[in-house]
C-alpha cells in the first residue's frame, strides 16, 4: 500500500534513491508515493535535475605542467635535506665546544680572581700582627640622670648675724629656701644661747619662727640652728642695755 | 605504490575537488602542488591505515578550506565574477557549448557559494562521484550526517539555481 506511506519515512530513503541503493521493495514504495505526493514528486523531480545539472559539469583538466613543477619542487627539498650545509650539520658540535671553552675560560678567571697570591698574602699578614689590638671600646651605658634635690639652704632674717637689737622680747626668724620636706622638720633644732628651744618654736617647711616670751639680757647672745645634730648655721647678735 | 604513480593516478581528481572549492584555475593548481608536497613530506609515515585517496583528500579539504578562510574577507562576490567571465572569454566554441559552459559556470558559482560543510559534500559526491559511506570516512563523520548535510546543501543549490532547474531542457 504505497500511497499510505507518510512523507517522513520517504525522506529517510531519499538519498538511497538518488543513489540508486534501494532494495526494489522499497524503490517500489518511493515511487508509489511520489506518483500520488505532488510535493514530495516536484522536489524529487528538482532535486534529479540538480544532480544532473552537478554531474554534467565538465572536469576539468590537470594543467600538464602541474606534475613537472610539483617534482622540481620536490627534487629541491630532498637536495636541501640531502646537502647539509657543514656548518649546519656539524652546529651542535660547534655549540659544545664553544660553550666549554667559554666555561674554563670564566671558571678559570673566578680561582685567579679569588685566590691571593702569595706575594701579596705575606704583608697583610704581617701588618695584621703588627698593629697592636686596639682596645674594644667600652660600651657606652646610658647613666641615668639623677636628680639631685638641692639642699634648703638656711638664710637669717632676724635677729641679723652682729646685729644690736634693743631690749625687748625677740623674735628669731629663719627661712629655708627650698623648702625642707616634712619629715624632716622634726630633725631641726634652734638653739638659743645653746639652750634647744625649738619645742617653743614654730617650725614649717620654710620658716621657722621663735618668740622670746622676756626680753633677753642685755649683752650677746647665740643662736644656732642644728639638723640631725649637726650645727648647720651659727650666728651672734647684740642686746642693748634698757634705755 | 609509490609516490609518483600516487601523482599519477590522483593529480586530476585533487586538482578538480581543490577548482571545485576554490573557483580559481590557478589557486587550484597551487593548491594541487601543496597538497603532493605536503603528502610527499608525510609519505614516510603513511602506515596504509586508511585508503590513499582518503588520505590525500583529506589533506586537499585542509588545505582548501584554509585558503577559503583566508580568502573570508576578501570580497569574494568580485573575484568570483571574474573568474568566471575569464572563463567564458577563453571558450571559443559554438554558440550552444557557449550556453553549456555558461550553465556550468554559473553552477560552479554557486556551488562555490554554498557554507564549506555543505560545499564540501556536494563536491565529494557529485563531481568526485564518492559515496556516502566514503564521505563519512573521509570527513570522520556519520553516514547520517553526510546524507543530512546532502540534503541540506541540495536544498540550498536548488534555492540559488530555481530558474536553471525548471528549464524544461534538462533531461531528467
Amino acid at each position: 500500500m504505497p500511497h499510505k506511506i507518510k512523507c517522513s519515512r520517504i525522506k529517510r530513503w531519499w538519498e538511497d534513491y538518488l543513489e540508486d541503493t534501494l532494495t526494489q521493495e522499497k524503490r517500489d514504495i518511493v515511487e508509489g508515493h511520489l506518483r500520488i505526493c505532488p510535493l514530495c514528486g516536484a522536489k524529487m523531480e528538482r532535486a534529479k535535475r540538480l544532480v544532473q545539472l552537478l554531474k554534467e559539469t565538465e572536469k576539468k583538466e590537470c594543467p600538464p605542467f602541474l606534475e613537472t613543477r610539483l617534482w622540481a619542487r620536490i627534487r629541491e627539498m630532498e637536495e636541501s635535506k640531502v646537502k647539509p650545509q657543514p656548518a649546519w650539520k656539524w652546529r651542535w658540535v660547534y655549540l659544545l665546544v664553544m660553550s666549554a671553552v667559554v666555561a674554563l675560560i670564566l671558571i678559570v678567571w673566578v680561582i685567579h680572581h679569588r685566590t691571593i697570591p702569595p706575594s701579596v698574602q705575606v704583608p697583610i699578614v704581617r701588618r695584621q700582627i703588627e698593629k697592636p689590638m686596639e682596645p674594644a671600646e667600652p660600651i657606652k651605658t646610658v647613666k641615668k640622670e639623677t636628680i639631685k634635690i638641692k639642699e634648703p639652704e638656711i638664710q637669717i632674717v632676724y635677729p641679723p648675724d652682729d646685729g644690736i637689737i634693743p631690749n625687748e622680747p625677740v623674735d628669731i626668724s629663719v627661712a629655708f629656701y627650698p623648702a625642707y620636706q616634712e619629715k624632716e622638720l622634726s630633725k631641726i633644732h634652734l638653739l638659743l644661747d645653746n639652750q634647744d628651744v625649738s619645742s617653743s618654736a614654730e617650725i614649717t617647711s620654710d620658716f621657722l619662727i621663735y618668740s622670746s616670751v622676756a626680753p633677753l639680757e642685755p649683752g650677746y647672745h647665740s643662736i644656732s640652728l642644728s639638723i640631725e645634730g649637726k650645727i648647720e648655721k651659727n650666728w651672734f647678735f647684740y642686746v642693748l642695755e634698757e634705755s | 605504490m609509490d609516490f609518483a604513480e600516487i601523482v599519477k593516478e590522483y593529480k586530476t581528481k585533487i586538482f578538480n575537488l581543490a577548482f571545485r572549492f576554490v573557483n580559481d584555475y590557478d589557486e587550484a593548481q597551487d593548491l594541487t602542488q601543496e597538497t603532493f608536497l605536503a603528502a610527499y613530506k608525510s609519505f614516510e609515515k603513511f602506515k596504509g591505515e586508511s585508503e590513499i585517496f582518503t588520505w590525500l583528500y583529506r589533506i586537499a579539504l585542509n588545505r582548501c578550506k584554509k585558503a577559503y578562510h583566508k580568502k573570508k574577507w576578501q570580497k569574494i562576490f568580485s573575484l568570483e565574477r571574474e573568474a568566471i567571465k575569464k572563463e567564458v572569454e577563453n571558450l571559443a566554441e559554438s554558440k550552444n557549448n557557449w550556453q553549456e559552459k555558461e550553465t556550468q559556470a554559473i553552477v560552479q558559482e554557486k556551488v562555490t557559494k554554498l557554507p564549506p560543510k555543505y560545499r564540501e559534500v556536494i563536491i565529494l559526491k557529485y563531481f568526485q562521484e564518492l559515496s556516502c559511506e566514503e564521505i563519512a570516512v573521509l570527513l570522520k563523520s556519520s553516514v547520517g550526517t553526510i546524507k543530512s548535510r546532502l540534503a541540506r546543501g541540495r536544498d540550498l543549490l536548488e534555492k540559488n539555481l530555481s530558474t536553471m532547474i525548471s528549464r524544461s531542457d534538462i533531461p531528467v
